[in-house]
């Protein structure tokens, strides 16, 4: 901020000396009908004012102006440098564009919205993400249409690529076809709208096996439908996924924050919060321009490992029986379920778990009929 | 010029404006000045700036005479120059 200020008075030459003597400075002083005006800073102008009667002058205040050339100072060029620095840094950790190739409209539409739900949408901001592997599993299991994704990100834009399944055939297509065994079980109940049963309930069947027949006679061939029940046994293994579960809904895991620049680890967060045992560690590094910062950031999150095993036990069949949920078809049904085997490996406890399940095991197979 | 200030120039081949602290005037062509080592401003009226240096005064006349930056001992003046003048 400057003022400009008309000067008068008799010692108006020796106010100036003596203003100057003290290392002020006046800028653009000059000379309109007889009467003095000059610009200074406020600074300049509270000590000549300050001076004003002993040099019998009278400061009258003009105006007051912004600075502009040379009276920027040092600070403001490092502010704008530092302004500079930190929107260069937004805009290109911004994302400016999503890419999705191979979807439908339909596909496509879904797939941003749920890009839109983790935060990633044109305008928005990625500062920590480097790696799209969770947001990858994610997308996939909320869109079961998908068959596979990717995410990769160049420069400020998403590039997404992935394929849907085609859409389910035509089911009214009256080719013959048997019935036959997707799994290996226990026939339970059968229901049967088309075709001629060939297997009886409580038979095992094994995977391939003919259930249900399209063959009525020698010459009429029918395509088989229904739905077959059977009693089949899965067995999934914990272990590699013990993080995920152990953490799904651990409320008590400590997490520490830290910067790191080379070797040197500087704690940020989570100074006095004890923590001992396993940990895990994520990595995030901040980029411009394509290239790294020297500075990362690490969060370090402490498993809790010998405490609650018990309860890990009732976590990993519950968690167990979801993954084969969604794999299994629709309308199965999971029975019984039991830990079979438990054993550790180097730290990490292992669990072979056996869900009793009944399910569709039917699976259309079209006869050739070699015409 | 005293003998020890004499000495101290040809010695050391110092400037005389450094050594002396006599007044130093630089002019680009007819509407550019600047003074260094003035003493005081004595006078300033659009025709006619006066300063106090070392041995007397100076006086600059012209037309339109401004001051451009006026610090303690460095004066820059612009406008219409006419005489750089001792009085």
């Amino acid at each position: 901020m400057y003022v400009v200020v008309k000067i008068t008075g008799e010692g108006k030459e020796r106010l100036i000396n003596s203003v100057l003597s003290e290392g002020h400075t006046i800028h653009s002083f000059y000379v309109e009908d007889g009467e003095w005006y000059a610009s200074m800073s406020l600074k300049t102008f509270r000590k000549m004012r300050s001076k004003r009667r002993r040099y019998k002058c009278r400061i009258i205040v003009e105006r007051r102006i912004r600075p502009a050339g040379e009276e920027v100072t040092n600070n403001y060029v490092l502010l704008s440098f530092m302004t500079m620095i930190a929107v260069l840094f937004l805009l290109s950790n911004t994302i400016w564009a999503i890419d999705i190739k191979g979807l439908s409209e339909e596909g496509e539409f879904n797939v941003r919205e749920d890009l839109k739900k983790s935060g990633y949408y044109v305008g928005g901001t990625t500062f920590l993400d480097t790696s799209f592997s969770e947001l990858e599993s994610r997308l996939l299991k909320e869109n079961p249409e998908l068959i596979w994704l990717t995410i990769a990100k160049k420069g400020t834009a998403l590039y997404i690529q992935a394929s849907e399944a085609d859409p389910p055939v035509d089911t009214r297509d009256e080719n013959p076809a048997d019935l036959v065994a997707g799994e290996e079980g226990t026939v339970v109940r059968m229901i049967i709208r088309e075709g001629r049963p060939v297997v009886e309930a409580n038979q095992f069947v094994k995977e391939g096996q003919v259930l249900v027949s399209g063959k009525m006679n020698e010459d009429t061939y029918v395509k088989a439908s229904g739905e077959v029940t059977a009693e089949t046994w899965y067995s999934v293994e914990m272990g590699e996924r013990q993080e995920e579960w152990t953490l799904a809904e651990n409320d008590e895991e400590t997490v520490k924050h830290f910067l790191s620049i080379g070797n040197w680890r500087i704690p940020i967060w989570g100074f006095f919060t004890e923590a001992k045992g396993e940990w895990e560690e994520r990595e995030h590094s901040f980029r411009l321009w394509g290239y790294e910062f020297p500075v990362t950031y690490k969060k370090r999150t402490f498993l809790q490992t010998d405490d609650n095993r018990l309860e890990m036990k009732d976590k990993a069949l519950t968690i167990g029986k979801n993954h084969l949920l969604s794999q299994l078809e629709k309308g199965a049904v999971i029975k019984d379920e039991k830990v079979l085997h438990q054993y550790t490996d180097s730290g990490k406890v292992k669990l072979i778990l056996l869900y009793q399940v009944h399910e569709n095991i039917a699976k259309t197979k079209y006869i050739n009929q070699g015409d | 010029m005293s003998r020890f200030t004499y000495w101290m120039k040809h010695t050391f081949q110092l400037p005389e404006e450094v050594i002396g602290n006599v007044e130093k005037v630089e002019m680009t062509g007819s509407r550019s000045l600047k003074i260094e080592n003035y003493r005081s401003l004595e006078g300033y009226t659009t025709d006619q700036i006066t300063l106090g240096v070392k041995n007397g005064h100076l006086v600059i006349k012209g037309k339109d005479l401004q001051i451009t930056i006026m610090r303690q001992s460095e004066i820059s003046v612009s406008g219409q120059i006419i005489t750089v003048s001792y009085e």
